[in-house]
């Protein structure tokens, strides 16, 4: 009996065991489907990515000399409109095979009538168009490069594109564009605020220049201005918050589950950085709200290379997991380089706007607020620096805000003595020979939110560009924040 | 019904799903003395590919237990300047930042690291004995209450002109802890600069890491001395091997003041050159 006894003991234990291990298999099983479950989750999500192709600035010309660069919500319907005359055009192929070259003074002739210029954030090429409007690529004998759009109420069949450093312009010929692109131009001109001139007009250039310059300054110069809200931002990341889940939720997001191989660290001003294995890969969540992160590939892997849409969804994916698109993000610029292996990489850069004005960052070198670095098909380097809208005010310490003009004036010694800096050695010229040449190279102003580093708050800024030169000028005393040789 | 028989079967059925089961979860931690007798054979094999490079192994290889605890570091800081007294004495004043005395000054850079400079030194060329420095450096640390077991000497080395550089390590429970340390350079008999970075507070977390053998360790020595920055001439003796934390960096991480380090192996040449091996198990 006592034997049997020993027997059920023994059943009843080996059973117990046996549904003890069973479970401890199935959850071990379950950890890695998991893992690799959160690490598949980390790919695709599809993006349009037509919404982050944007204008930098829209140039409108009511005709007789009065111009407006404004950004607003007709500028956006604007550009839709734009955006669909595009692609009706590069999808005819006789359009894009018909792109022929137009001389400089038919050019000048369609800036200065009732048109709209979309001036590029960037130099692009007719692919790079074709890649953005996720159109099927139509091969172009040879690819064109232009940083600003036009169309003119006076040659509705035709769509112009210009290299205003080259000075070489083009145009596609298709059928008559929408007349909503002439309704809304009558729209803007009832509701702008500033108004501007042409440079060339402005300061009668054209004779002062012409043993430096054969061609005409077509950008445009504000003569008026405005009083522009200050705007208090937050940043996204708070690493100084009692509670960490924000943090380590981040950090999930980098590396999955796997946190037996993550180690976190803090550096002296708090910024917080976890890095994975031997930091082949890290995230750093900054004490000035920026979130970083870098991978290095391992060596040996093969890498693909992928083209220019699937490098933008890829950089979309990454912003899109590290915190949100921004809902007025567009495409600042873009860089490709192929090493000697054949390897291609992108270097992509995004900004945003708030309240219908870019943000310029002071702490990041480029000035774009979100950077992504591309080797093949793996982002090695990713770099954001976003703010969120809180509320904005007005300081009325200021009467008015001061002209593009005042500002200009306040600041005359410092950019002379830039642009002298920069001229070749050995050339003499006077003061006034010096000015026209500066005024002549006045490539773009406008207005823009700055954010200086450790601030909180957005300050209303003149963006000027001269040369190579960019300048930030604060709205309401012209003080100069930033001065960038490119 | 044979009830008793059929517990017998039902017994030896659960024995074997049992023993399957095992298997499944513990199997590639058991085997025992087989191992043992292979990671003999590897660290053989090892030895003599290392031989055939030039590169000996004078010293002793650990036999350790597989696992290191996870800790977490944070720099001493020097906020509390009771440090500046201990090193100044009680009468010091304070200019930009610096702290001076009659004979010597304090520098603190980012609240972690600490330099100390005597003021008045002789100047020319004094020539210092290696082992009398030493004594007057270990003095000078006992002295001012900063030593304490977790002080190891690492190294002194005359420099070209004729003083003597002694430097610590921090070493914890018996394994090193890097990017921690004591510089004491000696002239004559005084000391005339005291470099000190230390991590303070040493938390032992509840979790563990899975350590690579020594074998393996030594597999991946060779690829690390060819890829390392300054080229080590050949023939290489190493004399020392141990294991212990150190932190790991990258382009991200700029100024730590807390961390959590991973676990390393670490080989010293016998001309001093050091090499850290990625110690964690995969």
């Amino acid at each position: 009996m006592n034997r049997e006894m020993f027997k059920s003991a023994t059943l009843v234990t080996l059973f117990i065991l046996c549904i003890v291990l069973t479970g401890q298999l199935m959850l071990s099983l379950s950890t890695d489907k998991q893992v690799s479950a959160v690490q598949a989750l980390t790919v695709s999500k599809t993006f349009d990515i037509k919404q982050f192709f944007s204008p930098q600035s829209y140039i409108v010309s009511f005709g007789g000399g009065i111009y407006t660069q404004n950004y607003s919500e007709e500028n956006s319907d604007l550009w839709k409109e734009m955006q669909t005359e595009l692609m009706v055009s590069l999808q005819n192929s006789k359009s894009v095979s018909g792109i022929e070259l137009i001389d400089e003074s038919r050019w000048v002739e369609l800036v200065k009538s009732r048109a709209v210029r979309f001036r590029l954030p960037f130099y692009m090429t007719m692919s790079d168009v074709q890649s953005m409007l996720e159109l099927e690529e139509m091969p172009l004998e040879n690819d064109i490069v232009f940083n600003t759009l036009l169309v003119s109420t006076h040659s509705p069949e035709a769509i112009y594109f210009g290299n205003e450093r080259n000075n070489v312009y083009y145009k596609m010929t298709g059928s008559k564009w929408s007349s909503e692109i002439e309704n809304m131009i009558t729209k803007i001109e009832n509701n702008s605020t500033i108004e501007y001139r042409r440079v060339e007009d402005l300061f009668g250039l054209g004779e002062a220049l012409q043993n430096v310059s054969n061609h005409q300054n077509n950008s445009v110069f504000p003569i008026t201005s405005m009083r522009v809200d200050f705007v208090n931002v937050t940043p996204e990341v708070d690493v100084f918050a009692s509670d960490d889940s924000a943090l380590k939720s981040y950090a999930n997001k980098a590396f999955g589950k796997q946190f037996n191989f993550v180690k976190k660290m803090r550096d002296v001003d708090g910024s917080v950085i976890y890095l994975y294995g031997y930091a082949n890969k890290a995230l750093r969540l900054g004490a000035d709200g920026s979130i970083q992160y870098t991978q290095r590939l391992e060596p040996g892997n093969k890498i693909e290379s992928v083209d220019l849409k699937e490098a933008i969804r890829l950089s979309l994916n990454y912003i899109d997991q590290y915190g949100g698109a921004p809902s007025s993000l567009y495409l600042a610029d873009y860089s490709k380089s192929i090493d000697e292996e054949d390897n291609v990489s992108y270097v992509m850069e995004f900004d945003y706007r708030i309240k219908d004005l870019p943000i310029i960052t002071e702490s990041t070198n480029s000035g774009h607020s979100i950077r992504v670095e591309i080797l093949g098909d793996q982002v090695t380097n990713f770099n954001r620096k976003v703010h969120r809208f809180k509320d904005s005010f007005t300081l009325d310490v200021w009467p008015r805000a001061l002209t593009i003009n005042e500002v200009l004036e306040r600041n005359s010694t410092v950019i002379q003595k830039d642009y002298e800096a920069l001229l070749p050695e050995g050339l003499e010229l006077t003061n006034t020979e010096i000015w026209t040449r500066i005024l002549g190279e006045i490539s773009h102003v406008e207005l823009a939110y700055f954010l200086e580093s450790n601030k909180e708050y957005l300050h209303p800024v003149w963006k000027l560009n001269i040369g190579n030169t960019s300048y930030c000028f604060r709205l309401y005393d012209g003080r100069l924040l930033r001065v960038q040789t490119y | 019904m044979d009830w008793s028989r059929t517990k017998t079967i039902l017994i030896m059925a659960l024995i074997l799903t049992n023993s399957i089961l095992f298997y499944a979860l513990y199997g590639d931690r058991i085997g025992g003395n087989n191992d043992a007798a292979l990671a003999q054979k590897q660290l053989l094999d090892v030895r003599e590919l290392l031989e055939s490079e030039e590169i000996y192994l004078d010293a002793e290889i650990p036999v350790r237990n597989s696992i290191l605890p996870d800790i977490r570091l944070a720099y001493e800081s020097y906020e509390e300047l009771t440090i500046v007294g201990l090193l100044l004495g009680e009468t010091y004043s304070e200019i930009d930042g610096r702290y001076l005395s009659k004979e010597a000054e304090v520098t603190i850079h980012g609240n972690q690291e600490l330099t100390y400079r005597l003021i008045n030194t002789m100047g020319g060329f004094v020539e210092t004995d290696l082992d009398n420095a030493t004594v007057v450096a270990e003095k000078f640390i006992a002295d001012r209450g900063l030593d304490s077991t977790s002080v190891v000497k690492w190294n002194s080395r005359l420099q070209d002109n004729g003083e003597v550089l002694v430097e610590f390590r921090q070493n914890e429970d018996g394994y090193f802890v890097e990017n921690a340390y004591m510089d004491v350079l000696v002239k004559g008999n005084d000391v005339v600069e005291f470099k000190r970075k230390w991590f303070g507070a040493i938390e032992v977390q509840e979790t563990n890491k899975r350590i690579e053998s020594p074998a393996k360790a030594l597999f991946r020595l060779l690829p690390a001395i060819d890829s390392n920055d300054d080229s080590i001439e050949r023939p290489i003796r190493i004399e020392s091997i141990d294991l212990g934390y150190r932190l790991v960096s990258n382009i991200l991480t700029i100024n730590f003041q807390e961390g959590e380090p991973s676990p390393y192996w670490r080989f010293r040449t016998e001309q001093g050159e050091v090499i850290y091996i990625e110690a964690q198990f995969e």
